[in-house]
């Protein structure tokens, strides 16, 4: 399994490689994190990280008092439809880098936990990829899944969905290892159980893990003959982990939550259901806004293609199309018998493609299921991108391999240049990623917004009738306007923009404090609108209040009106 | 083919030049602040009372910031493009209204920077004669008609106070409240998003249970046909499509010009009625009725046109 770390020293250079990726991703996001408008949800997590706090802060001082169900419930109803792992993490950050330390805004501290796991992910494809291939696979499968403009955009965010992404690679990886380590297998239990005080996408993750054993280890099911000519079947080992994370996942959970400390599970029951409930939004696709099922099958496939970076997507077929032809070539020596190195390599991996597959796969199907939810865009499957940059990574490793055997055939260009298959590499690498890198880079700091190459970029997505966002996180990019350009004291309506992340503004002292909050179009100064083809209505609703059609400001991207300012005469 | 196959690997890096390439084109055609402040400056020029501006495609309303100035709410949330002489078209590279470059004669062309303007002429366009919602707040009465034998209700019209949480007075100085108690219950310009998400000016006239809404306009000149579109508000629109249709009879003189039954789920629908030799002129009456009046968020539009 440790296919592509040779030595201790080797390995070394590994977490060396990925702790520089990780953090030099980390550093981009902080400097990065002022230019991303807050959205609704971050608003109320923002809200509820210092409702927890405060209940810290009592423990503290009066643990006694604390763990009453009266007080508990005081602090932590609030926002109890989201386990409060990442929410806790914000908290602390908060209070320790902007109330502290003063080393960051408000605003930043809360989100540097979620930046954090961003790049706490990308080290883990990093060391996984490398274990389960080489570097070459590990380090670009990183860069690929962090020059994604979309997973851009939400590492940026105090929300649960890079982080969720991260908390899933983690147990899959830690899962993988547990096969040849009992230790391994107590990991994967603490962080299974991590995931599930993270976000409720963990509940899926043994879903995955049992398909993977139930079809890696199917050759090893027997029906074997009774005594008394009866049957019994006969099963193969169950992984250990499987068992860990039975037992320690759900411990994990209730001791990071105190909100299930009391009628646990009544409230247990009111988490899920509140998820197994939650009403339908609206999502626009190809024209049409769906505000309920059936949505189209094909959403989670489409979204995927058309917002990762068409080079990434591509490099990834190719990765996934090479893993598929390889394992042919071993199973059906027919088809073209590998090398024997190769072939022992792929024997020692056997089920590898089927784990990376399937967890591509899984978070991609339950949103594709036409009764899921999709209001909530590509951040929904996150999970499964480390593993299409995965086999992204693949890709690269053969394409690069394959353009050394053909540069091989013209020995006079690999003579003229040292290491002339290092420097081969490192050209395809940098014209696979710059593709990448300019989309992302691009998309900032619309990335809810951006769409790549396959439906012609945003502009591309306006003419196709695609989402143009949701959350109405782009306030943050009329800010500089605002503070310029409204009267003092104004009432500002901010259409889509959450109370709790207008507030955030004011306290980071990006937006001026003596602007007021507009509850609604009339009765207010200036007025804003978050364009979502389902709300244009509110537009026309300011050009009756205001009688003018004309905006004050329009906010674009790629030329593509993504906020819509009106002044009133 | 198997001599090529190694060659496959040399379209993996090909996939990153392409999708530079085309963000290089991309880029390239997005308009700037100055290329739109250049299409205003060719409009400018030509200009004439009464012109339309459009944008294609419809949502490059970066555009409005400059050409704005020379439309109205009205214009904006217009019911259609019918009527209109003359249309100035504003497009992005590679866009074009296709029925303007159908049925209209193109008089110009000219390019302001990545944009295009063009202006077309539409010598067939009818004349509006009369615009019932132009004219509601002046020239009508509204009266609730009971269908059951009962009395008839008339509605009065209350002006909105000039101050205070009103739209502006260029949709709508006031309603017609036919139950003050019940916003819905009145009749009243409005600007309502369609099933589309298209803006419509156009007559509100909820219907309502066991009665008809009969808006009667007086002293209408004369004309040939009255035509118009009926629609709801976009979210009854998507939400009520399985129930009965709602109805928009018209009378003239106390005859039944034609009645036109709104399908919900047909979203902004045009109708024609021929006012004939005798008919035209005078009293006309619109009633809105149906059998279910609930989400009936009920709008419709109406011209005396000459042809």
């Amino acid at each position: 399994m440790n296919a592509g770390i040779q030595s201790r020293r080797a390995g070394l250079a590994v977490h060396g490689v990925g702790l520089i990726i990780a953090a030099g991703y980390v550093a981009v996001l902080l400097a990065t994190a002022g230019d991303v408008g807050f959205s609704r949800d971050e608003g109320f997590y923002f809200t509820a990280s210092e409702h927890y706090m405060r209940w810290f802060d009592l423990l503290g001082e009066d643990r006694q008092t604390a763990v009453t169900q009266q007080v508990v419930d005081r602090h932590w109803r609030m926002n109890s439809e989201h386990p409060p792992l990442m929410k806790v993490l914000f908290g602390l950050s908060w209070k320790l880098f902007a109330q502290k330390l003063d080393w960051m805004r408000e605003s930043t501290a809360f989100r540097f936990p979620g930046m954090v796991m961003g790049g706490l992910l990308l080290y883990l494809v990093v060391v996984f990829g490398t274990r389960i291939a080489d570097i070459r696979v590990g380090v670009f499968a990183a860069l690929a899944l962090a020059l994604m403009p979309r997973f851009f955009y939400h590492a940026h965010l105090n929300c649960f969905d890079v982080p969720m992404a991260t908390m899933w690679f983690a147990v899959m990886a830690a899962f993988h290892r547990s096969l040849t380590s009992w230790k391994w297998a107590i990991v994967t239990g603490v962080l299974w159980g991590l995931a599930l005080a993270t976000k409720l996408n963990a509940f899926f993750i043994p879903v995955v893990l049992i398909v993977y054993w139930l079809v890696r280890y199917f050759s090893e099911f027997r029906l074997r003959g009774g005594s008394r000519g009866g049957g019994r079947l006969a099963l193969p080992g169950v992984p250990l982990a499987l068992f860990a994370m039975l037992v320690i996942g759900p411990l994990v959970l209730y001791a990071l939550w105190p909100w299930l400390w009391f009628d646990t599970l009544n409230r247990f029951g009111g988490y899920l259901g509140f998820h197994k409930h939650h009403p339908y939004y609206n999502i626009a696709y190809f024209g049409v806004t769906y505000f309920e099922p059936p949505f189209p099958i094909s959403y989670p496939f489409v979204m995927t293609l058309v917002t990762a970076p068409f080079v990434t997507m591509v490099t990834a077929f190719v990765g996934m199309g090479e893993r598929l032809v390889t394992s042919a070539r071993r199973i059906f020596p027919a088809l073209g018998p590998l090398p024997l190195e190769t072939l022992e390599r792929e024997r020692a991996r056997r089920g590898l493609n089927f784990f990376l597959a399937l967890n591509m796969l899984v978070p991609i199907l339950i949103i594709a299921w036409p009764s899921t939810p999709i209001f909530g865009g590509t951040k929904h499957w996150l999970p499964a991108w480390p593993f299409i940059a995965l086999f992204a990574g693949f890709g690269f490793r053969a394409a690069s391999d394959g353009i050394a055997r053909l540069l091989e055939k013209a020995p006079g260009i690999m003579r003229s240049v040292k290491g002339g298959r290092h420097v081969a590499a490192a050209a395809l690498g940098a014209v696979l990623l710059v593709p990448a890198a300019q989309q992302t880079e691009v998309s900032h700091p619309f990335g809810l917004s951006h769409y790549t190459m396959l439906v012609g970029e945003t502009p591309g997505s306006a003419d196709a009738g695609m989402c143009r966002q949701f959350w109405g996180f782009t306030t943050g990019s009329a800010l500089d306007w605002l503070n310029e350009n409204v009267k003092p004291r104004s009432r500002v309506f901010f259409h889509d923009t959450a109370w709790d992340s207008f507030r955030m503004f004011q306290r980071d002292g990006s937006l001026r404090g003596d602007i007021h909050w507009g509850g609604q179009v009339e009765g207010s100064d200036v007025a804003m609108v978050h364009w979502e083809h389902h709300m244009s209505g509110i537009e026309y609703s300011i050009w009756t209040a205001y009688d003018t059609v004309t905006p004050s400001r329009v906010v674009t991207h790629q030329g593509v009106p993504i906020l819509i300012i009106y002044s009133s005469r | 083919m198997k001599r090529w196959l190694p060659f496959f690997w040399l379209l993996v890096p090909l996939a990153g030049l392409v999708e530079m390439g085309h963000h290089a084109w991309v880029e390239a055609r997005i308009p700037t602040d100055e290329d739109w402040e250049q299409a205003a400056d060719v409009i400018d020029a030509g200009w004439q009372e009464g012109d339309l501006v459009v944008i294609t495609p419809w949502w490059a309303s970066q555009g409005w910031q400059e050409l704005g100035r020379f439309m109205t709410v009205e214009q904006m949330a217009r019911e259609d493009d019918t009527g209109y002489g003359t249309i100035w078209e504003v497009a992005l590279p590679g866009h074009r209204h296709e029925q303007y470059a159908a049925t209209g004669t193109l008089l110009d062309e000219k390019r302001a920077g990545r944009l295009t303007v063009r202006r077309y002429r539409f010598p067939d366009a009818p004349t509006n004669i009369y615009d019932f919602v132009a004219a509601l707040e002046t020239d009508a009465s509204v009266t609730m008609v009971s269908q059951a034998g009962g009395e008839n209700e008339p509605c009065q019209f209350r002006a909105h106070p000039k101050a205070g949480l009103v739209p502006n007075a260029a949709v709508q100085t006031g309603k017609f409240a036919c139950d003050p108690r019940l916003p819905w219950n009145s009749v009243a310009r409005e600007v309502i998003a369609d099933l589309t998400n298209r803006p419509r000016l156009c007559i509100w006239a909820h219907p309502v249970s066991q009665k008809r809404i009969s808006i009667t306009f007086e002293g209408v000149p004369e004309g040939a046909v009255i035509e118009g579109h009926t629609g709801l508000e976009y979210e009854a629109a998507r939400e009520t499509i399985d129930r009965p249709p709602i109805f928009l009879e018209i009378r003239t003189a106390g005859k039944v010009v034609g009645t036109h039954a709104l399908d919900r789920h047909s979203g902004w629908t045009p109708y024609r009625f021929d006012l004939g030799p005798a008919g035209t002129g005078g009293t006309i009456t619109f009633e809105v009725f149906s059998h279910d009046v609930d989400m009936g968020h009920f709008c419709f539009t109406a011209k005396l046109r000459d042809r």
